[in-house]
């Protein structure tokens, strides 16, 4: 699982799909691995606009990244030199940083998810469903 | 300007509704009224090659556009009106002819002599065999078995399409397919339905091996892919890899869909699947087949650990049906789907069975597209999300249990 997934998955539980706590999940026990992806850009400065940048910098700050602007950064020119080191920073976290195992945690109800094997498992146990 | 469509000889039925659809993405306003699923050509009128190359440039219906000077029922009719032509832009350019010839064929002796009847054009600049500026092509549709074309239209070739990318994407050439997994020509397709387009958000609930978010992160998109089953999601990343496309996927999760964990704010383009129907995989859903067995389990412990939190824990099933399953999934698209965002499914059909598409008032249906197998057939629904405040009528979901049934039962009633 990418890390940049932590930014767009929340607690599947019903009840909780009005909270606010329900998302981001509370990452523990993150195995972490770097793979190499091509660096595009463009592509990563579109991706900003995406983003939820609260969540980012709190689930990045659980494991361990705490090198990242309080503010979403605005990049008017993702070609321009000065953009570079930023960009380069965000695609190494956000694509090329990839959970292989680990434990989510919803802040709201207390539910726990697994992660094996690079792949998040968000099926509810009978009694949650 | 007059431009000739060619179209690929397969799937007539929908090849009129992808050209729509890629229209009105590129905003171009064209008549297509001329066209008929009997033949593969179509003529429009554009206002640059620019435009006809936008046209068709995304196709996989299309084989290619090409640039009309003459037509007509024989070669007295083609140079008439090509001598009314304005040929100035050709100035220096290089330049070949070639042949289109359809249920036919000619010597390469006719051939010279055809060309030398362009005589008059005057062209000065050079012939070139190898990528010439300008590829002057005689079209020429035979009746069976006459010596002479019925119909020629005298042209440029302007564009081809992107059909060459189904021969790419074939499934045989992938490194992870599994027996649910969609062919590409047909995945491409719903994703020019959906409108999918460069940097669009794009979800597929039911992704199994991911044969739709493959397609669509070949259009530049940014997938989701989510299902049930985790066996067919564990070589879901290989293609992405396969086919450079591993920045386009986002997120690719174990997730019932009725139970959905993408976060709720998240806005997608399009939505795109094939939904279980009950054939080759069974329609199910978290939970428990009978409440009460379960009744208090989640208080089991196993090395002081609830049973249900251990990463082993494998969660209980219970079948849903597939009436169900679609009403949540329009209900999924009218609340997450941007205004006209799309949704485009496949639902398959005994083949005498008539189609009674499930409806929403926030959605209105594009388009209801049949493709014909054997003893069944498919259909690709697409839906558009309509602006705030209109609201069309919705209909209740017919029942299409029966399709599981019929299967088995070899379509016999
Ligand atoms: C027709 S297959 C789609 C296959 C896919 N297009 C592919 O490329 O392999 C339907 C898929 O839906 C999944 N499925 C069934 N029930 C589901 C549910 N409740 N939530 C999510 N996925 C489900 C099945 O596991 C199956 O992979």
């Amino acid at each position: 699982m990418k890390f940049l997934t932590t930014n767009f998955v929340q607690c599947a539980v019903q009840s909780c799909a009005r909270s606010s706590d329900a998302f981001p999940l509370k990452y523990s026990e993150c195995q972490l691995v770097q793979k190499e992806i091509d660096f595009d850009p463009e592509f990563i400065a579109h991706m900003l606009q995406k983003l939820d940048w609260d969540a980012l910098v709190e689930v990045a700050a659980e494991l361990g990244n705490s090198s990242l602007p309080p503010q979403k950064p605005t990049i008017e020119d993702a070609q321009a030199a000065e953009n570079e080191q930023l960009l380069r920073d965000l695609h190494s976290l956000l694509l090329e940083t990839q959970i292989e195992q680990g434990v989510m945690t919803c802040k709201n109800c207390g539910h726990l998810y697994h992660i094996k094997n690079f792949i998040p498992n968000f099926l509810l146990p009978p009694h949650l469903a | 300007m007059k431009f000739l469509i060619l179209f690929a000889q397969a799937h007539e039925k929908f090849r009129i509704h992808e050209l729509e659809a890629l229209a009105e993405v590129e905003g171009l306003d064209v008549d297509l009224s001329g066209y008929s699923d009997d033949y593969p050509y179509l003529e429009v009128e554009l206002a640059s090659e620019h435009d006809a190359k936008r046209l068709v440039s995304r196709s996989f219906l299309i084989r290619s556009v090409y640039r009309v000077f003459g037509q007509g029922w024989s070669y007295d009719d083609v140079h008439a009106q090509t001598k009314g032509e304005n040929f100035e832009f050709m100035g220096e350019k290089s330049f070949r002819f070639d042949f289109m010839c359809f249920q036919g064929s000619r010597t390469k002796d006719q051939q010279v002599d055809i060309i030398n009847g362009f005589r008059y054009l005057n062209l000065a600049g050079p012939v070139r065999m190898k990528k010439p500026d300008v590829a002057f092509t005689l079209i020429e549709q035979f009746g069976l078995l006459e010596k002479e074309p019925k119909y020629i239209w005298f042209t440029s070739f302007v564009s081809d399409s992107d059909r060459h990318q189904i021969d790419v994407y074939n499934l045989k050439k992938r490194p992870f397919i599994g027996t649910t997994s969609f062919d590409a020509e047909m995945a491409f397709v719903t994703c020019n339905m959906a409108k999918i387009q460069k940097n669009d958000v794009v979800y597929d609930p039911f992704s199994g091996t991911g044969s739709f978010p493959v397609a669509a992160a070949y259009l530049e998109a940014i997938v989701f892919g989510s299902d049930i089953d985790i066996r067919s999601l564990k070589g879901y990343d290989k293609n992405f890899k396969f086919y450079n496309r591993e920045k386009n996927l986002w997120g690719v999760s174990v997730m019932d869909f009725t139970h959905n964990a993408l976060r709720k704010d998240l806005v997608f383009d399009a939505i795109v699947c094939d939904p279980p129907y009950g054939v080759r995989e069974i329609i199910k859903v978290c939970g428990s087949k009978n409440p009460e067995k379960f009744a208090g389990k989640e208080n089991v412990l196993i090395d002081n650990v609830p049973a249900h939190l251990r990463p082993e824990y494998i969660h209980p099933k219970r079948p849903y049906s597939l009436d169900l399953l679609l009403s949540d999934l329009l209900e999924f698209a009218a609340a997450r789907l941007k205004v006209k965002g799309r949704l485009s499914f496949w639902m398959p059909l005994a083949s005498d069975d008539p189609l009674s598409a499930p409806t929403h008032a926030k959605l209105r249906i594009v388009s209801s597209i049949p493709q014909a197998f054997n003893k069944w057939q498919r259909w690709l629904i697409t839906y558009e999300k309509r602006p705030e405040g209109e609201l069309g009528e919705t209909k209740s979901v017919e029942s299409k249990q029966a399709f599981r049934a019929k299967y088995f039962s070899g379509f016999k009633e």
